[in-house]
């Protein structure tokens, strides 16, 4: 490593042997990266360094945005108004029964004895359409710290969920997308009420379930919803279609890929959904242990009860 | 002879700098998988004719850089810009007296080359293969390397006038 020769024609050796010395660093490097949380403190430090820079290259596109909107005729946009118009009428009447639904729920769960459901609060975010790598599986939304946004929230987009916010800034944050290999996802399905895990597809923007029983009920176009189980995601959002299912001989698993509802690559608006809890809930689908009722709570004995019945319901899933 | 060190120096930045807002920019759906790797082809033209940026050193922080700013796996453009960089240095007198068609056929040579060695790491993180159009970007950088030299060239040119 002596930077202070000046290489001659023929010090190839040299050259090599730095060559190998970097590229492990690169391989040791990468291999971090891959192997999980080793580095998120790094990549967290560093999108502060590059979020204005993503913002300037994305700001001139903005404004040629802004700029046809300005050109556009008041024809059209009449045209639009009305359409939109049209879109909330119809939208508020559906929520009008939606709400009467809701009220209902909360009576029927108060009268079960189970706590109230998760209130929703939806933040709307617009996708900056800065092109990060096709292999990162990752895009950066306009809303940040002082919006409210924490790591960990779901996305979703007019069609289902999208991904979920990993690195949040100021003013951006990077939200990993469900099509990520690495990403798993606790969903379950809406015909039958079965648990299972879906991953990221790679490329193909699509979701792999890898691990089915081989006799478990499930046919071509049943939809996915998240479970909610594990706690990152509200249950209940949309999140894939079935599109394929396999079930090779002599393999124990059966599998299945299924296409997303929520159209990352094209939408340009998404929605961050901000869960409000109101009761620190003891006993739902969560995996924490509770700490609402420490009056119960006498011995660490007490917590297999918990642990057990979640067991069962994955023990469930497994078997189908 | 300082004034043109000087301004050449600042070419440079600039020219990575474009690079690497090109390599930013919102693409279409459709030249997404074709676009160049600019970052590369630049560096190329400053080892080459410039007499810059012969250090691996140098390749593995640019490439650092861009894994940073395109939220790739950490060292994933680092090495391959460090490969290309090696490769380069390895055979600089034969590229550099190349006629201009035939570099522009070995910069496609660095630039396969380079997306064989990003194959490899986008499977070792298993990811799935790529589509095939992704494998026609180095034929892009190919058309595109005669007029980046020139253009690089031109600029350089007008910059040495003065001095």
């Amino acid at each position: 490593m002596s930077r202070s020769t000046s290489r001659a024609a023929g010090d190839l050796t040299q050259h090599t042997s730095r060559l190998v010395g970097y590229a492990l660093v690169a391989i040791f490097l990468m291999a971090l990266d891959q192997r999980g949380q080793y580095l998120d403190r790094f990549h967290q430090a560093v999108r502060h360094l590059t979020e204005p820079v993503l913002l300037a290259i994305e700001a001139p596109i903005r404004w040629a945005g802004a700029g046809s909107d300005w050109l556009r005729s008041t024809q059209a946009l009449l045209q639009q108004n009305e359409d939109l118009t049209e879109t909330v009428r119809q939208q508020q009447a559906a929520a009008l029964s939606l709400d009467a639904l809701v009220e209902e729920n909360k009576e029927l769960r108060a009268l079960l004895g189970l706590d109230a459901a998760a209130e929703q609060e939806f933040i709307t975010a617009r996708v900056i359409s800065v092109d990060l790598n096709p292999f990162s599986h990752r895009v950066v939304i306009d809303r940040g710290q002082r919006h409210g946004i924490v790591t960990g929230l779901a996305v979703v987009d007019q069609g289902g969920l999208v991904g979920q916010v990993d690195t949040v800034t100021a003013l951006t944050a990077s939200v990993i997308l469900i099509t990520d290999p690495d990403h798993a996802l606790p969903v379950r399905v809406a015909r039958t009420a079965d648990v299972t895990l879906a991953y990221g597809g790679g490329l193909d923007n699509d979701l792999s379930l890898p691990d089915l029983p081989m006799n478990m009920d499930l046919v071509i176009g049943d939809e996915l919803i998240t479970s909610g189980l594990g706690g990152v995601f509200p249950p209940g959002l949309p999140v894939a279609r079935i599109e394929a299912i396999d079930r090779p001989e002599g393999q124990s698993f059966a599998v299945a890929s299924a296409t997303p509802f929520g159209q990352h690559d094209r939408s340009r608006f998404v929605m961050v959904v901000k869960e409000q809890r109101q009761t620190p809930e003891p006993a739902t689908e969560t995996d924490e242990p509770s700490e609402a009722d420490p009056l119960q709570v006498d011995s660490p004995e007490t917590a297999p009860a918990d642990g057990g019945e979640q067991s069962t319901e994955s023990a469930v899933s497994g078997n189908g | 002879m300082a004034e043109r060190q000087f301004s050449d120096q600042t070419l440079m930045i600039i020219s990575l700098v474009v690079a690497f807002v090109l390599t930013l920019i919102p693409q279409p759906e459709l030249i997404r998988p074709i676009w160049p790797f600019w970052v590369a082809m630049v560096m190329i033209y400053w080892a080459l004719e410039g007499n810059r940026l012969r250090h691996l050193g140098q390749a593995f922080v640019i490439g650092l850089l861009l894994d940073v700013f395109t939220g790739s796996l950490l060292g994933q453009h680092a090495l391959s810009l460090l490969v290309i960089s090696f490769l380069l240095e390895r055979f600089r007198n034969q590229l550099r007296f190349f006629p201009p068609w035939q570099q522009a056929a070995a910069v496609m040579a660095l630039l396969l080359n380079d997306r064989v060695l990003q194959l490899w790491v986008v499977i070792v993180g298993n990811e799935p293969w790529p589509p095939l159009l992704w494998w026609t970007a180095p034929l892009v950088g190919m058309v595109l390397w005669p007029w980046l030299f020139l253009a690089l060239d031109a600029l350089r040119q007008k910059r040495r006038l003065p001095a």
